[in-house]
């Protein structure tokens, strides 16, 4: 199975976006219904991700940090219930408003209206208009989320390429050894070695299934 | 009072739960509660779909001035999300949700979960059909079915 890679592809500051544009599924040899469920997967994923990065004000980007509040804002925020600290929760708004959208190849991530678009691009600085302290918590050009994150990617899009593999149980027909399985599923996971075959196996509930039906699972 | 019940039943694939042991399935659960945590600590549903958790009306009602305005993070006093928690029934069924705390953490706990006229619903557990967790708590529960298949696989080559 090919490595994927995820890239920007562009980033948006209109008025009333303010996006990155990324590319994960060129070239991924999987269903576009496979397709549209990784592309989910992957959006919902990088979300929920970049909110508990931001809660713990963190930033999932690579290379990028989340300067301290000045004196006179942090006093605002303690003086109205809020943490001290630049996890970008003020009223609430930018946080509930990150979201995506499915596109070709991948996903648009970031704000999509008119309320909320000026307002991270005062924190991402897609423009280069902006003279805020720069906590930007999705990609720009040029850049990538950290390397736990882009593994999990990878993993998300390696399942479902597993997951759609077309062995069917005559492919197995007179499999009698380990060499003999090997050769079968090294058809399918091509330019695999068997550590890896195993790990691809042991993580597709579906091929666990099927090896298992036929008795083959102790071959592995 | 009324009996209320906040409690998901999560079965382990049919067709591996000869492959899964006790010891897994309680790996499954204590990650699911505590990926959910993680996740409404940070103000969001660990329920697929549903977002952010709805702001409160008026944070300024809740005793000692203790409510944060935002993440909405259910937690005034801790002891509704110490009652989140899980228990296995052999090795293939676990049951996630509010099995812990008094009955009046119970209760609120249901307020949160379906909503009342009153309140918004905040939903921290799937338990309508169709609904599933958040991808971060699949993704998590994924790499536990496949780690424990990975270490059966080794178990057997070094038999073989």
């Amino acid at each position: 199975m090919a490595e994927t890679t995820l890239k920007v592809k562009k980033t948006t500051a209109s008025g009333a976006e303010t996006s990155t544009s990324l590319s994960f599924l060129d070239g991924v040899p999987i269903p576009e219904s496979a397709k549209a469920r990784v592309k989910r997967d992957v959006g919902d994923y990088l979300v929920e991700q970049i909110l508990i990065a931001a809660n713990g004000a963190d930033t999932l980007v690579s290379g990028e940090s989340m300067p301290k509040l000045s004196k006179g804002y942090l006093k605002k925020k303690l003086a109205e219930g809020l943490p001290g600290v630049p996890n970008l929760e003020s009223a609430g708004d930018l946080l509930d408003s990150l979201e995506y959208k499915t596109t070709d190849d991948g996903i648009d991530l970031g704000w999509f209206s008119k309320a909320e678009a000026p307002k991270a691009d005062g924190h991402a600085n897609f423009s280069g208009d902006s003279t805020l302290p720069r906590r930007r918590i999705i990609p720009g050009k040029g850049q990538s989320f950290d390397s736990g994150t882009n593994e999990e990617i990878q993993k998300i899009i390696g399942d479902a390429v597993a997951d759609n593999l077309d062995i069917k149980e005559q492919d197995l027909d007179g499999v009698e050894t380990k060499a003999d399985l090997y050769s079968v599923l090294g058809e399918f996971l091509d330019g695999l070695s068997r550590a890896e075959i195993k790990a691809v196996v042991a993580r597709t509930p579906g091929l666990v299934r099927l090896l298992d039906d036929l008795d083959l699972f102790n071959l592995l | 009072m009324a009996k209320v019940k906040v409690t998901a039943r999560f079965q382990i694939l049919e067709f591996l739960d000869t492959f899964i042991d006790g010891a897994t399935a309680e790996s499954i659960g204590r990650a699911v509660v505590e990926e959910s945590k993680k996740l409404i600590a940070t103000g969001q549903s660990p329920v697929r779909g549903f977002g952010r958790l709805e702001r409160y009306k008026d944070r300024k009602s809740y005793p000692g001035k203790l409510k944060n305005a935002t993440p909405v993070n259910l937690n005034l006093l801790g002891d509704m999300l110490d009652g989140l928690t899980f228990k296995r029934k052999g090795s293939d069924i676990i049951r996630i949700g509010m099995l812990g705390g008094s009955a009046k953490v119970k209760e609120i706990a249901g307020y949160h979960q379906d909503g009342t006229p009153n309140m918004a619903a905040r939903r921290f557990v799937p338990n309508a059909d169709g609904e599933e967790w958040a991808v971060s708590i699949m993704r998590k529960i994924r790499d536990l079915y496949g780690g424990r298949l990975a270490k059966l696989i080794r178990q057997s080559n070094k038999k073989g």
